[in-house]
């Protein structure tokens, strides 16, 4: 029985959508279409500042873990050792000490308080990515001395209306600015280089090598945080553990732990805008998609009583009905994998600029089923009520179309 | 065979009562072209929605082949009308959507029947309906009396045992109408077809073996017309 029922009903699908309202299957189609891209497209934006925001903290900021003094501590001491430790995991690929403190900046009369940052520049290189982006100038080299490498707001633009922050009015490379370091030591660096990461947090600080800040302050063999990389991300969690279980006293903590805050905060409002706007447009495709199905059947009243006092078995009225709905459907999700294909095109082409820095659309697979399925029950339900509906009424009325 | 005992059907409007049928007893043989007759209101499609499962008595019982129709579920009557009775509407009914064919062999395919037979039954039932040459053509390019005539070979796909039209000729003019008609008759004689069909058109009878004319949702009268019943059972 089943089997040619449903190939009835498939049959009698077929022929109404092509041979029926080609107007209403547009319709229709167009409207799922674009429910789709409503339902995929907020999502991968979100993912795509999670994306950013989380390869900026890695390849600027932190790299995967940062290690930081113990309690009631204010340095890490003893640091070679801790990394040489560090270094024989396997799954580390790199270790870079940190030292940081605060400084005033000085140029050309403008004053600006910050943050001064010293590493090894070999060793930074293979944690962040810092040296990629230049802006002007070079990198680090180990054993400069008297030298500094600005970021991008902190060395601002001659042109003040394209600073986004206060900025030291437009250095560039080869100029000298006078450094306070927050123990009293005064020091006239020459900048090297201008550091553009797009992150905030980086564009903000100067960068010296540990050997000046040994120096200034005094000290050898100490840093205030290890920023360390591993072999592959999104195993931090479980590095973290491995770390520990190497006898590492110092806090670990991962570079979303360091990261909390501000942007989390940002992305759990994006959340709740994605949600509402999920549910919305699931709503009014819902509406729009029952309204047209709905007058679409009861149009066919008639026919289907008529189909019906011919003998041809409500079950497969109903499935054609639901067959057509699924057709239309999956064209409907078809057209929106490629309208949201050709957005995501688009805006990887011509990023929107966020202030972690461009945002690249990151279509994931969750959001993408879940339209997926969310249309293709609404499809169903919207198929099979008024079908059902019709079919279940007396012959003699749905002839009548009372 | 049909026979009908006592059959009542009042329709309840609100607080008033329609009553569409009164008691109606008759008895219809295999291989009779039966015509009901009779002014408008007297109940001739309500009996015949009855004889062909499309609605219920109110009170009395319609038994075909000797079964009590009455007692099938919604499911059985489905497959009965499905395998043994044919339907033809006065405003044709077609599924506007399908080819000529496609409407033909629609009760074909929901019986599960091979599509190699109902291609080769629904070609032949076409020819003898004389649209032979139309079995490709979609319902917007024929003539109502053509499309009266796909209705009549749809009815017929599955051989049934009774064959019902409810005013097939109203639609159509008088020359249409005789084709019709003919293409009844030579049914009803070449093939034994019990046809049962209402009509009000007078001239209509001399097609018919027999009519029962109705007045007040009552058989009133009936009179047997120049055809003969073809004897046997409509064994096509
Ligand atoms: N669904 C219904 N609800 C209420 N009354 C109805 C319904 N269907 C038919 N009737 C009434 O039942 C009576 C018989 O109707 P029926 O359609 O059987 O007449 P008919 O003989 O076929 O008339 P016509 O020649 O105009 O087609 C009429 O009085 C009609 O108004
Ligand atoms: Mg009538």
């Amino acid at each position: 029985m089943t089997g040619h029922t449903l190939s009835v009903a498939f049959f009698l699908a077929i022929r109404s959508i092509q041979r029926g309202n080609r107007f209403t299957f547009l319709l229709t189609v167009a409207i799922m279409g674009l429910v789709f891209v409503n339902l995929v497209f907020l999502p991968s934006i979100i993912s795509g500042v999670v994306v950013n925001f989380n390869s900026q903290s890695i390849n600027y900021n932190y790299g995967n873990l940062v290690i930081e003094p113990r309690e009631n501590t204010l340095y890490i001491t003893g640091v070679a050792e801790v990394k040489q430790k560090i270094s024989q995991i396997s799954d580390v690929t790199g270790t870079s000490p940190r030292f940081s403190a605060g400084a005033t900046y000085n140029y050309h009369g403008t004053q600006i308080s910050g943050q001064i940052v010293g590493f090894n520049p070999r060793y930074e290189q293979e944690v962040t990515l810092l040296h990629t982006r230049l802006k002007e100038g070079e990198f680090l080299a180990e054993g400069d001395g008297d030298s500094i490498l600005l970021g991008a707001q902190l060395a601002g633009n001659i042109d003040e209306r394209k600073d986004k922050t206060d900025s030291l009015g437009g250095v560039t490379a080869g100029d000298s600015v006078l450094v306070t370091f927050n123990n009293g030591v005064k020091k006239t660096l020459k900048v090297k280089g201008i550091l553009d990461t797009g992150s905030f947090g980086v564009d903000r600080n100067g960068f010296v090598t540990l050997k000046e800040i040994n120096q200034v302050y005094g000290i050898s063999d100490t840093a205030t945080s290890i920023l360390v990389k591993l072999s592959q991300n999104g195993e931090e969690e479980r590095c973290k553990k491995v770390l520990m279980e190497y006898g590492i006293a110092e806090k670990i903590r991962t570079f979303q732990e360091k990261g909390q805050g501000f942007v989390n905060d940002a992305i759990r409002s994006f959340e709740i805008i994605n949600a509402i706007s999920t549910m919305v447009s699931l709503v009014i495709a819902i509406v729009v998609i029952f309204i047209v199905i709905f007058i679409n059947t009861i149009n066919k009243r008639r026919q289907i009583g008529i189909l019906k006092a011919i003998g041809i078995n409500k079950k497969i009225i109903i499935y054609s009905y639901i067959i057509q709905v699924l057709i239309i459907a999956t064209c409907g999700i078809l057209l929106g994998l490629a309208l949201s294909s050709g957005l995501v095109a688009y805006l990887t082409i011509n990023p929107l600029v966020f202030p972690g820095g461009a945002v690249y659309p990151v279509v994931e697979a969750g959001p993408v089923i879940r339209s997926v399925i969310s249309l293709a029950l609404v499809s169903l339900i919207s198929g099979f009520i008024p079908s059902w509906k019709t079919a279940n009424e007396p012959i003699l009325d749905a002839i009548r179309g009372q | 065979m049909i026979e009908v005992t006592d059959v009542t059907r009042i329709y309840q409007m609100g607080l008033v009562e329609v009553r569409a049928l009164q008691g109606v007893n008759c008895r219809i043989e295999s291989g009779e072209f039966v015509g009901i007759m009779g002014p408008s209101g007297s109940g001739k499609s309500t009996l015949l929605h009855i004889l062909g499962l499309l609605d219920e008595p109110t009170t009395g019982t319609v038994t075909i082949d000797g079964i009590p129709v009455g007692t099938l579920n919604e499911e059985e009557k489905s497959d009965f009308r499905l395998n043994r009775l044919g339907y033809v509407f006065q405003d044709y009914a077609l599924v506007p959507e399908l080819s000529v064919q496609e409407n033909v062999v629609l009760p074909a395919m929901a019986r599960g029947i091979s599509p190699d037979k109902y291609l080769k039954d629904s070609e032949q039932i076409l020819h003898e309906v004389g649209l032979g040459h139309r079995i490709h053509h979609r319902q917007y390019e024929l003539s109502g009396g053509e499309q009266q005539r796909v209705a009549i070979a749809r009815a017929l796909i599955n051989r049934p045992r009774i064959l019902f039209a409810d005013e097939p000729c109203a639609n159509l003019d008088s020359n249409t109408s005789r084709t019709i008609l003919n293409l009844f008759r030579d049914l009803n004689e070449k093939f034994g077809q019990t046809i049962i069909m209402v009509t009000h058109e007078d001239w209509h009878e001399e097609y018919m073996c027999r009519v029962l004319y109705m007045k007040d949702g009552r058989i009133e009268d009936e009179k047997a017309c120049k055809m003969r019943r073809r004897d046997g059972e409509s064994d096509r």
